[in-house]
C-alpha cells in the first residue's frame, strides 16, 4: 500500500516552474522522460500510416494526381496537410526530430552513469544472502576465498572481495550494447537527413544508339535535396549500344520478364554491361537500370512529299504486355499535325476490349494511328507533357493500323511510314552521399542490439563463514537485474568450477 | 509425377495432418498431466508435418531452381515451416504441447490460404528478385516472422489466463516472460531482415529507404515490438498491456503481408502475388 503511494507520488508530473530556466529544464525533462519517448515511437509509427495508403508524391506524381481528381472533395485539404508528402511533411519530421531529442536526453545521462560504474567498485557482499535467488549453503573441496575471487575472474566476473565474502558481478556489456544502439540510431538519422539534403536522383529515357550526358537538361525527371549543389553531379555519359529483353513463354507467368540487359559505352572507352541489380558507379553516382519499353521509328510526308518527321518515337508501357502509347507533334509544319499512336508488340483484336497485346515481345507488332491536322498548342508557352496530344483544337484526319514496313497515305495527301521498332531503356541516376554512413549506423545498431538484448546484469555473492577444516563450505546466492535470466546457471557454472560435481542436472523442463 | 506435383501432394499431407494434430492438441489441453502420451504423440506428428512442409519447399526450389521463396504462395509456405519449426526447437528443451493448438490453427489458415488463394506454379524470377540478397533478406524475414506468430500465440494465451481461463496451462507470469524472450529472439532478426532489404533496395533500385508501402509497414512493425522492449524494461509494462502492444505489432505484419501485397501497389508486389 505505502509503494504504491509512492509511486503515485512520483508519476504525478510536477508542474513547470515560473522562470524562465526552471520551465526550460522542466520542458527537458518532459522530453526527455520514457513516457514521452514511447509515445513519440507509437506517433511515429501512426504518422508513417497515411503515407502508405494515400498515393505520394515522392513515388508518382501521376497517381497523385489522379487520385486527387478522383476525390475533389478532399484534394485540397490532404494536400494542405502534406499528406500527399508524409515523409517530407513537417509534421512527420517534427514527431522524428522531437524523438531524436528524446534519444539524445535519454542516452547522455545513461552514459555518464555508465561512465561511472564502470570506475565504480561492485559494493560490499551483504552480511546475510538467504533471501536472494538461488541461494544454498553447498561443501566444496577445499579452497579459500582468494581462489575462489581468481575462478571468479578468470570467468569475467569483476569481484569486491571484503573479509570472507565476496561480490561479482557481470555483464557491464549489456547498457554497453544500449548505448552503442542508441548512439548509432542517431548516426542513422543523420546519415537519412544527410542524404535527403545533398541527395539528387533522375531518370532518364535513353534509345539504342543513342546517349546521356549527366547533366541537368538531358533528364526526363529530376529531384533533389534542398542543399544540392549542381557541382557535386559527376561528368560522365554514355551510349546504348543494345538492349536485350527476354520473356517468360510457358504458360505459367507467361509474359514475365526473365533477363534485362543493357549494353553500354561509358565515355567513349568503357564496354559496360548494366543489369537490373547491376548498377555502375562514377564516383559516388550509381546508375541503374530500371525500366524499358519499345520505340517505333515512324517517318510522315507532307502533301509535297517533302519528309517533315523522321525519327524513333519512346512509347510509354501501359501493361504487362506492353501495350504502349505514343504521341507525334510536328509544330513546324503549316497546319500543324499530330499523331496519337498506340503500339502493341504482340497485337490481337480482342471482340470487346479491341486491339490488345497478349505478350509483350515482338511477335505481332503493329500500331494504330490517328492523325490530327490544326492547333497543337505548344506556341501558347504553356510546357505540355510531350506524351499527351492536346486535340481540343485539332480535327482527325483519320485511323490507321501498320505493320512495319508499312504505309499510309490519307486522302489528304500525307503519307505516314512504320519503318521500324527499336527500344529504349529507363535509367535511374542516383547520387545518395549518406548511405555509406547510414549502412555504418545500422551495422553498430544490429551489434549493439545483440550486447544489449543477449547480455544480462547481474551479481553473484559467495560467503566462506569461517576458516574451515576439511572441505570448505559455502554460502552462495545471487541477482539478476532483468527477470528473464536464471541466476542459477550463473552459480551452477561457478560450482562446477569449483569443483562440485553432482549438480541435479535434471533441467527444468517447464517454461 | 512432377517435382511440382509432389511438392503439392506433400503440402495436401501436411495440412490432412495439422487437422488431426489439432484434434490432438486439444485433448492434450484438458488433460492437467504436464507430459501425457497423448501431447507425446502430438509433438511427434509436428515433426512429421514439418518435414512434410520443409520437403514440399524444397521440391519447390528444385522444380524452380532457385530458393523457394520467390512468390507469396512459397512466402507462406516457407513462413508456415518457421511457425512450426521454431515451435519445435523449443519443445526440445521445454513442455510447450499446451502451446501446440495455437500455432497449429495459425498454420492450417495459413497454409489453407497458401493452397486456395495464393497458389502459383513454380517459375523463375523476375529479373529484380535476382539477387543473393533475396536468400538474406527473405530468409531472416520468415525466421522473424515465425517467431513473433508465436508470441502473438503467448500473447493471446496470456490474455486468456489473465481472465481466469485455461487453468491447465501455466501462469500468466511465466507466458508474459515466455512471450517476451520470444520477441528477443525475434526482434533483433526482424532488424536484421529490415536492414538487408535496405541493402538490396539499394542495388536494386537505387535507394535504401524509400517510404514503398512494405517498407513503411517493416518499419512501423519494427516501431512497434521496439515500444513493446522498452515499456518492458524501462517503465515496467508486463502482463495485458504488454499482450496488446504485441498483438498490434502482429497485426501491421499481416496487414503487411496480406494487405499491402495484395491491394497496394508498391515495388514489393511484382512477385506474381
Amino acid at each position: 500500500m505505502k509503494k504504491q503511494i509512492s509511486a503515485k507520488q512520483r508519476t504525478e508530473t510536477p508542474l513547470p516552474p515560473l522562470n524562465f530556466w526552471g520551465f526550460l529544464r522542466w520542458t527537458w525533462r518532459q522530453l526527455t522522460s520514457m513516457n514521452t519517448a514511447l509515445l513519440l515511437l507509437l506517433l511515429v509509427a501512426l504518422a508513417a500510416i497515411p503515407g502508405s495508403i494515400l498515393p505520394q508524391r515522392t513515388a508518382s506524381i501521376l497517381k497523385v494526381n489522379n487520385w486527387k481528381s478522383a476525390n475533389p472533395a478532399f484534394a485540397d485539404i490532404f494536400d494542405t496537410l502534406g499528406l500527399f508528402d508524409v515523409y517530407g511533411s513537417f509534421w512527420f519530421s517534427a514527431i522524428y526530430i522531437l524523438l531524436m531529442i528524446s534519444l539524445i536526453g535519454c542516452v547522455i545521462p545513461r552514459l555518464k552513469v555508465y561512465w561511472r560504474s564502470f570506475n565504480e567498485q561492485p559494493p560490499n557482499p551483504p552480511l546475510e544472502i538467504k533471501k536472494f535467488a538461488g541461494y544454498r549453503k553447498i561443501s566444496i573441496p577445499k579452497t579459500n576465498i582468494n581462489k575462489i575471487e581468481s575462478i571468479l575472474m578468470e570467468l569475467g566476473w569483476r569481484v569486491n572481495k571484503k573479509g570472507n565474502g565476496l561480490t561479482a558481478e557481470k555483464g557491464y556489456a549489456r547498457e554497453a550494447g544500449n548505448l552503442v544502439f542508441h548512439a548509432s540510431l542517431i548516426i542513422l538519422t543523420i546519415a537519412l537527413a544527410f542524404g535527403a539534403l545533398f541527395s539528387y536522383r533522375g531518370t532518364v529515357i535513353v534509345k539504342e544508339g543513342n546517349g546521356f550526358a549527366n547533366t541537368l537538361t538531358q533528364y526526363d525527371d529530376f529531384r533533389a535535396g534542398k542543399l544540392f549543389n549542381i557541382k557535386s553531379m559527376p561528368s560522365f555519359f554514355f551510349t546504348l549500344n543494345d538492349f536485350t529483353v527476354e520473356f517468360e513463354r510457358s504458360i505459367n507467368q507467361k509474359g514475365s520478364p526473365r533477363k534485362f540487359e543493357a549494353d553500354i559505352t561509358l565515355n567513349d572507352e568503357n564496354k559496360l554491361k548494366i543489369l537490373v541489380n547491376k548498377p555502375f558507379n562514377v564516383d559516388g553516382t550509381k546508375v541503374y537500370l530500371t525500366g524499358h519499353g519499345y520505340a517505333p521509328r515512324i517517318e510522315v510526308k507532307n502533301p509535297r512529299k517533302e519528309i517533315i518527321f523522321s525519327d524513333s518515337v519512346v512509347f510509354l508501357p501501359q501493361d504487362g504486355n506492353f501495350s504502349s502509347n505514343g504521341v507525334i507533334k510536328i509544330a513546324d509544319e503549316s497546319p500543324q499535325l499530330g499523331i496519337n499512336a498506340r503500339f502493341l508488340p504482340t497485337a490481337k483484336i480482342d471482340p470487346i476490349n479491341g486491339p490488345t497485346s497478349t505478350f509483350p515481345a515482338l511477335d505481332n507488332p503493329q500500331i494504330f494511328l490517328s492523325l490530327w491536322q490544326g492547333d497543337l498548342g505548344v506556341d501558347e508557352g504553356i510546357s505540355q507533357s510531350i506524351y499527351k496530344l492536346d486535340t481540343s483544337k485539332m480535327i482527325e484526319l483519320g485511323l490507321e493500323e501498320l505493320k512495319p514496313g508499312e504505309s499510309w497515305n490519307t486522302d489528304q495527301g500525307y503519307e505516314v511510314k512504320f519503318l521500324a521498332i527499336e527500344q529504349f531503356a529507363t535509367f535511374q541516376v542516383a547520387y545518395e552521399p549518406g548511405r555509406f554512413l547510414a549502412l555504418l549506423g545500422a551495422i553498430f545498431a544490429m551489434l549493439g542490439m545483440f550486447f544489449g538484448l543477449g547480455i544480462q546484469r547481474r551479481r553473484i555473492w559467495v560467503l566462506m563463514p569461517r576458516v574451515q577444516k576439511g572441505p570448505s563450505v559455502i554460502e552462495i546466492a545471487g541477482l539478476a537485474k532483468s527477470t528473464n535470466h536464471d541466476i542459477n546457471k550463473d552459480l551452477e557454472k561457478l560450482l562446477t568450477s569449483l569443483g562440485v560435481k553432482k549438480l541435479s542436472k535434471k533441467g527444468d523442463r517447464s517454461i | 509425377m512432377s517435382t511440382n506435383s509432389l511438392s503439392n501432394l506433400l503440402v495436401y499431407f501436411a495440412i490432412f495432418l495439422a487437422a488431426f494434430n489439432l484434434v490432438l492438441f486439444s485433448i492434450a489441453l484438458t488433460q492437467t498431466k504436464k507430459q501425457s502420451r497423448i501431447s507425446n504423440v502430438a509433438i511427434s506428428l509436428t515433426w512429421l508435418t514439418g518435414f512434410f512442409l520443409v520437403t514440399a519447399l524444397i521440391l519447390r526450389g528444385i522444380a524452380a531452381q532457385r530458393a523457394p521463396w520467390g512468390n507469396m504462395y512459397e512466402f507462406a509456405l516457407a513462413s508456415a515451416v518457421a511457425i512450426i519449426f521454431t515451435f519445435l526447437a523449443i519443445s526440445i528443451k521445454k513442455d510447450i504441447a499446451w502451446l501446440g493448438i495455437f500455432i497449429i490453427v495459425p498454420v492450417i489458415l495459413l497454409l489453407g490460404l497458401a493452397v486456395i488463394v495464393l497458389y502459383t506454379e513454380s517459375g523463375p524470377l523476375v529479373p529484380a528478385l535476382k539477387s543473393t540478397w533475396l536468400l538474406i533478406h527473405v530468409t531472416s524475414a520468415i525466421i522473424s516472422y515465425g517467431a513473433f506468430t508465436i508470441n502473438f500465440a503467448l500473447s493471446i494465451i496470456c490474455l486468456l489466463r489473465i481472465k481466469g481461463r485455461l487453468k491447465n496451462l501455466p501462469s500468466a507470469n511465466r507466458i508474459d516472460e515466455f512471450s517476451y524472450k520470444v520477441v528477443l529472439f525475434a526482434f533483433p532478426i526482424w532488424t536484421f531482415a529490415v536492414i538487408s532489404g535496405a541493402i538490396w533496395a539499394e542495388s536494386a533500385w537505387g535507394r535504401y529507404w524509400g517510404w514503398d508501402p512494405k517498407e513503411t509497414w517493416a518499419f512501423i512493425t519494427w516501431i512497434i515490438y521496439a515500444a513493446y522492449l522498452h515499456s518492458r524494461v524501462t517503465i515496467g509494462w508486463k502482463g495485458t498491456k504488454s499482450a496488446w502492444v504485441s498483438i498490434a505489432g502482429y497485426t501491421a505484419i499481416i496487414f503487411n503481408f496480406f494487405v499491402i501485397n495484395i491491394w497496394v501497389t508498391g515495388l514489393h508486389s511484382y512477385a506474381g502475388v
